[in-house]
């Protein structure tokens, strides 16, 4: 109930002129997420996979894996990001209804990692994005994950 | 099949087009060897011999096509995998390497022969520059379109005209 | 059912399908699928060339990041390739150690593949069973390399961790938890009405055309085509083994044809294979080094007065993982060429996805166990810094006009 109460709260700010301050407030616990790749090793990406598995079981905090990113919260991004996929990535930022948050999985999203000599980057994202968390490691653990996942919602408290 | 029976039917197959071979050979123990056989031909026998090498036995193109860049030339090389027959361990490696001068950078594709090939002429095509006749597929495979055409990533800038 | 209009499907780059970018463009005919193009490239990093600004301890580390999954074969081939140059001997127990390894490998891929698979054609249990089950063997990779996904364990000539006997108990008990489970697993993977249904006769690879398209792995010994590494060429320790066989579709009594169903059988006998080799290493495991001893300095300036060419061949779980590493008295080879198992399996999918329904493509897609960070492994540069750049939109008007041409014609 709280994703059907927030989309009313959505502001388009390019087209309308009606403008409300969002209450971030309502945006709390149950977040949904949308998984990106933009050029990572997939060690990072079967890792979200691993903490969404009965072991880990993230579901249970209401964090859920969805198919589009308009209908996510979250937008996981992992891999740093190359140049045939800026545009792409951009594009899903654009989709993801607000208000939205950012987590980089991985270190080389943050720092371009072992690949930062490589001329095929356009990253890392944080150059093209607002990024609000970021897990490092390579890839990170799942309960690293989670523990990222967590921050994000004590930044949402404070907003 | 030992190791020189072996390379004494590709010399005798090949014939002339042979320029040059050199055979390494490791010994495991109860006969198990593994054999790498480097082959370097004519480009014009090219095509010949990777008709040769499949009418001997199951042919697969093992690894993405290397090349050694000098000042004149270019020398694509093939990494062929062989196993003549169904027993264990007999796969052998044939390394096969093509001189192709700067100056006439053109060979045939052998995408008739092996048909598995194609990405890896497609991308010898946009990373090298070298032009594959009578290719099916001349798209660029990795690099954006936007890439300017005549300036090919993987060159090292050895051959004069490059750098120019 | 098929109908006169034809129209193109886009599918990816960025879709939930596929958890790697990859683009398809289908022509559909009705509900059919009747042709083909595939678009790689999105997850290029140019691995090929950093790695010649590297050293070659680094190259190491460097080529695990390849692919999360293959995350010990794609270095395995690099060291292998350097040995071969260098003419370097590794000892017996090294030998052991790296089969155990990447035979660990194998089963937690396999595992993956099958939740991946049984995600594809909606049957969400299984997925969970098999992931869960997963975990068992990460946590024997993390006690045995301090990793649970990039392992660290290789150098040239030899591996960094020993296998001690607290870890030999860790890994019967994996053993015998797996056996427990494997009959149970391989009867609801195998026997079920509803997968069968949803694997059979589709996404046909037929023996010659897996021969004529190079086809590596599972999905060649799905087509019949007996062609494995580890019993073709001699690797680790796989030579040892007097009864080690490819597998194929036949040792469960099925003539194979090269459908799904096939590829899925190969892969769920490969796990009962991977675990029987490791309990044959483990019963085996030769006393003595597990190096040559040598620091990495002292390895680099000897591969520093080397000049040749050297190859290494190993068994990914997807298939032929190939390196080709040329050397020239310097402190980074002057070429590492990588192949991953989806570069050589790309070109498979076209005649499976021909004259499917457009339901069937995630799980045809699926079935060859798509890896396409590795297949992208290669590297662009651009000389200047202009850019061009297509919108999505543009592109898909492109590729409606294409095919508009084309159905016209």
């Amino acid at each position: 109930m709280v994703y059907y109460y927030r989309c009313y709260n959505v502001i388009d700010n390019n087209r309308g002129t009606y403008v409300k301050k969002i209450n971030y407030k309502h945006l709390k616990r149950s977040l949904w997420a949308y998984h990106m790749n933009t050029g990572s090793c997939n060690a990072c990406d079967i890792e979200i996979l691993a903490t969404l598995m009965p072991r880990y079981d993230a579901e249970r905090f209401g964090i859920k894996l969805v198919g589009s990113p308009r209908h996510a919260d979250v937008l996981l991004v992992t891999g740093t990001v190359t140049e045939k996929i800026k545009d792409k990535i951009l594009q899903v930022y654009q989709q993801v209804p607000k208000p939205k948050l950012v987590m980089i999985i991985g270190s080389c999203g943050a720092t371009k990692g072992v690949f930062h000599e490589s001329y095929a980057m356009a990253g890392p994202l944080d150059t093209l994005l607002p990024v609000d968390v970021y897990v490092p490691g390579c890839p990170p653990r799942p309960e690293a994950i989670i523990y990222g996942v967590a921050k994000a919602w004590e930044k949402l408290e404070e907003l | 099949m030992d190791a020189q029976s072996i390379v004494t039917i590709i010399q005798e197959k090949l014939g002339s087009h042979l320029q040059a071979s050199r055979l390494k050979v490791k010994n495991y123990h109860a006969g198990i060897i593994r054999l790498h056989l480097w082959i370097s031909i004519d480009r014009e026998a090219f095509h010949f011999t990777v008709n040769t090498l499949k009418s001997l036995g199951r042919l697969h193109l093992s690894t993405a096509m290397a090349y050694k860049e000098y000042e004149d030339r270019i020398e694509l090389i093939y990494p062929f995998a062989l196993k003549m027959d169904d027993a264990h361990y007999s796969e052998f490696m044939i390394i096969a390497s093509v001189d192709i001068p700067h100056n006439d950078l053109t060979i045939r594709t052998i995408t008739d022969i092996v048909p598995g090939a194609l990405f890896m002429e497609r991308e010898v095509m946009e990373m090298l520059g070298i032009v594959i006749e009578d290719i099916p597929d001349s798209r660029r495979l990795f690099t954006p379109s936007s890439l300017q055409d005549g300036y090919f990533p993987l060159r090292n800038g050895k051959n004069k005209e490059d750098s120019k | 059912m098929k109908s006169d209009i034809v129209y193109p499907l886009n599918i990816g780059p960025v879709h939930p399908a596929f958890k790697e970018p990859i683009k398809f463009t289908f022509r559909i005919e009705g509900e059919q699928v009747a042709g083909v193009d595939i678009d790689f490239g999105y997850t290029h990093r140019g691995i090929e060339k950093i790695a010649l600004e590297r050293n070659y301890i680094q190259i190491i580390y460097l080529l695990e990041r390849v692919c999360g999954i293959c995350s010990f074969s794609h270095p395995l081939a690099y060291c292998l390739a350097i040995e071969d140059v260098a003419e370097i001997q590794v000892p017996d127990r090294a030998r052991y150690i790296r089969t155990i390894i990447g035979e660990l490998e194998r089963l937690h891929s396999h595992l993956l593949w099958t939740g991946i698979a049984a995600h594809e054609i909606g049957f969400d249990t299984l997925f969970m069973y098999t992931w869960n089950i997963r975990e068992k063997v990460l946590d024997c990779l993390e006690e045995f390399t301090g990793n649970r996904i990039n392992y660290g364990m290789l150098t040239i000539g030899g591996v960094r961790r020993d296998i001690t006997p607290e870890n030999s108990e860790t890994i019967t008990r994996m053993l015998e938890y797996y056996m427990e489970l494997y009959d149970r697993a391989s009867e609801i993977l195998l026997d079920d009405l509803t997968l069968r249904a949803r694997t059979e006769g589709i996404g046909i690879l037929s023996r010659e055309q897996a021969e004529m398209f190079c086809a590596v792995g599972p999905t060649a010994r799905g087509s019949g085509l007996l062609k494995d590494v580890r019993i073709d060429y001699p690797v680790n320790a796989y030579y040892d083994i007097p009864w080690l066989n490819p597998i194929s579709p036949r040792d469960i009594g099925k003539e194979p044809i090269g459908d799904v169903y096939d590829r899925m059988a190969v892969r769920v006998l490969e796990i009962k294979q991977s675990l029987n080799v490791i309990q044959f290493c483990m019963e085996n495991l030769p006393e003595g080094d597990i190096n040559s001893g040598e620091g990495a300095v002292k390895i680099i300036n000897k591969l520093k007065k080397l000049e040749g060419e050297g190859i290494g061949r190993y068994e990914a779980p997807r298939g032929e993982v190939c390196h080709y590493v040329i050397l020239d008295n310097q402190e980074h080879p002057i070429q590492l060429k990588v192949k991953a198992p989806t570069y050589s399996n790309g070109f498979t999918w076209i005649p499976m996805l021909t004259n499917i329904e457009i339901a069937d493509i995630p799980i045809v897609i699926a079935s060859i166990d798509p890896c396409v960070a590795c297949a992208d492994r290669m590297t662009f540069i651009r000389k200047d810094g202009a850019k061009e750049r297509y919108s999505w939109d543009y592109l898909h008007q492109k590729s409606i006009q294409k095919y508009k041409r084309s159905a016209n014609q």
